[in-house]
């Protein structure tokens, strides 16, 4: 479904922002990417949804196909159209509309029954129907987070890209939403790209991951491969190499150094 | 004159206000651009529709939408050549564009209509002389007409922002350019229509003003008044500048018969902006401005 071959991406054409990243996400799965800060990782969603192109940024080599077309580049607002939905990182929601004001500009692209789209989205997000009426600004994190969710719903993607839709949540939101993208990749056949902080939670979601730093990817694997690879154990998942958690009162441990080339 | 009439027209010269700081609001919501050219642009279009209508002898109601034709025309060359050129670049550029463009209108106006100057009779509806008479209260025909126009137009942008979809997505524009970009609004569309939009609504504003006072080349000033009214009503906010604008106009009427006489007069003409230095020093938004919203 979506292949991204070898892409360089520069910022104002001198910051070399990521090497030859390739990933690749298969019709109907969930794709983890994860990373440290600055890894590039949103800098990769937005080659995607060509957003690079509002902070000035651009792919200067390497293609990104999306169905067999050639998508880098490209502007956001075609994008869209074509059935590839960003969700951004840190709930953008518009804060001054209501929630379904919000929904409806979602589905700004996507012709025909608004109503019967909505109605979709609020059968995935249950909590959203009860606050229809209130100002997105004011409502909830949990809800915000569930209402950005829900407004990339509504234009109908079958890829959507997911940045840190757990970033500042409580571990049972968390939890309920993790559940709700699930069903969403089952019932709507929606892939998903999740960029994820929370390694453990985008592990047990995903059926394969990508672990990205200083701009390119350096493992991949499935994502039970991943959970049992020792780096990512001792550096995303916080175990040791007993499986338990680390402690901290056997002062002396020796930090483990990573078996990849950075 | 009883102060019932004084606070009637005031009303009515108060919705022209209005009419003008919402053309001047619906460009600073979508685009954050402050229009300084405003009041230019109020005055070209009076001009053109002038010269339109001038062109040859068809019905009053072919003139009127050839005018707006050439409004809309306006709006979308000032978007495409003045302001796209200048989007992502720092918002003082195009705000100093707008300086630029507000000498530029006028020194274009002079240059081409310098001749026939101020005053000249500007009537294609036959309303200038009319007036209404109510019990003791004397209403001008063409105040009244730009009063429910007013009306009108700002009853029909409500409906238009609340439930056509160009309408929310100018919305969801005016609130975050970027989040309505990925969500697939037509960003760049929604400026220009913003600006189309802004230029009609000047040209009903001009023709309303044209028809009141006849032309002149000092028509531009009004937009000064404007700004302060939509400052007051609050930059963003579209029932702000109706509401200001009756506002500031019933305090003006008021201000210009009951204080003027007694200091030589001159306040009236001024009075829009000391209610603005008021208002803003309590109410740094406006009156009903959005503030950010933060949770706490």
């Amino acid at each position: 479904m979506l292949a991204i071959n070898n892409i360089e991406v520069k910022y104002s054409d001198i910051i070399l922002v990521l090497r030859g990243v390739s990933l690749e996400v298969p019709d109907e799965e969930i794709v983890s990417l994860m990373g440290n800060n600055g890894a590039g990782k949103t800098t990769t969603l937005k080659a995607i949804s060509g957003m690079l192109a509002t902070e000035l940024g651009k792919v200067t080599e390497g293609s990104i196909m999306f169905n067999g077309k050639r998508i880098e580049n490209g502007d956001a607002e075609v994008t869209v159209g074509l059935g590839i939905a960003q969700v951004m990182e840190g709930r953008r929601t518009l804060e001054h509309l209501t929630v379904e004001e919000n929904l409806r500009v979602g589905g700004y692209k996507v012709s025909g029954d608004a109503k019967k789209n909505l109605e979709r989205v609020y059968g995935y997000f249950p909590r959203l129907r009860d606050v229809r009426n209130s100002t997105a600004g004011y409502c909830s994190g949990g809800e915000q987070q569930m209402l950005v969710i829900g407004r990339g719903l509504m234009a109908r993607p079958t890829l959507m890209l997911l940045d840190e839709p757990s970033l500042g949540l409580a571990p049972l939101l968390v939890e309920e939403i993790f559940g709700i993208l699930k069903s969403i990749n089952q019932g709507a056949k929606t892939a998903l790209l999740l960029v994820e902080q929370n390694a453990l939670a985008a592990l047990s979601l995903a059926n394969y991951g990508y672990v990205m730093e200083n701009g390119r990817v350096v493992l991949d694997g499935a994502a039970e491969k991943l959970k049992n690879n020792e780096d990512i154990k001792e550096f995303y998942l916080g175990l040791n190499e007993v499986g338990k958690r680390k402690s901290y009162r056997e002062v002396k441990h020796y930090r483990r150094r990573k078996r990849w080339l950075g | 004159m009883n102060t019932l009439q004084i606070c009637l027209w005031g009303l009515q010269i108060g919705a022209i206000y209005g009419l003008i700081a919402l053309a001047f609001v619906l460009v600073y919501k979508a685009t954050k651009v402050i229009n300084f050219a405003q009041g230019s642009i109020v005055m070209l279009t009076i001009y053109l529709c002038h010269a339109v209508i001038s062109l040859g002898t068809f019905p009053i109601w072919a003139g009127l939408l050839l005018s707006a034709g050439v409004a809309i025309g306006l709006g979308l060359a000032i978007n495409r050549l003045f302001m796209h050129p200048l989007v992502g670049q720092p918002l003082i550029a195009p705000v100093m564009v707008t300086i630029a463009l507000l000498g530029l209108i006028q020194g274009l106006c002079i240059m081409v209509w310098g001749d026939i100057g101020g005053c000249r009779n500007f009537d294609p509806l036959g309303i200038s002389a009319g007036a209404l008479h109510i019990g003791q209260i004397v209403l001008l025909k063409p105040h009244t007409l730009g009063f429910i126009v007013t009306l009108v137009l700002f009853g029909l942008c409500a409906l238009f922002f609340k439930y056509a979809k160009l309408g929310l997505g100018m919305r969801a524009t005016a609130e975050d350019h970027q989040v309505a970009k990925v969500l697939g609004v037509p960003v760049m569309f929604v400026f220009a229509a913003v600006w189309a939009l802004a230029t009609l609504i000047s040209l009903v504003a001009g023709f309303i003003l044209g028809s009141m006072n006849g032309l002149e080349l000092g028509i531009w000033q009004i937009g000064i008044k404007a700004i302060a009214v939509a400052i007051i009503g609050g930059l963003d906010s579209i029932p702000g500048a109706l509401i200001a604008g009756l506002m500031v106009g019933v305090l003006e009427q008021l201000a210009g018969a009951y204080i003027d006489p007694y200091i030589g007069g001159g306040l009236m003409d001024v009075f829009p902006l000391i209610i603005m230095c008021i208002i803003i020093y309590f109410r740094p938004y406006g009156l009903f401005g959005l503030e950010r919203i933060e949770r706490v």
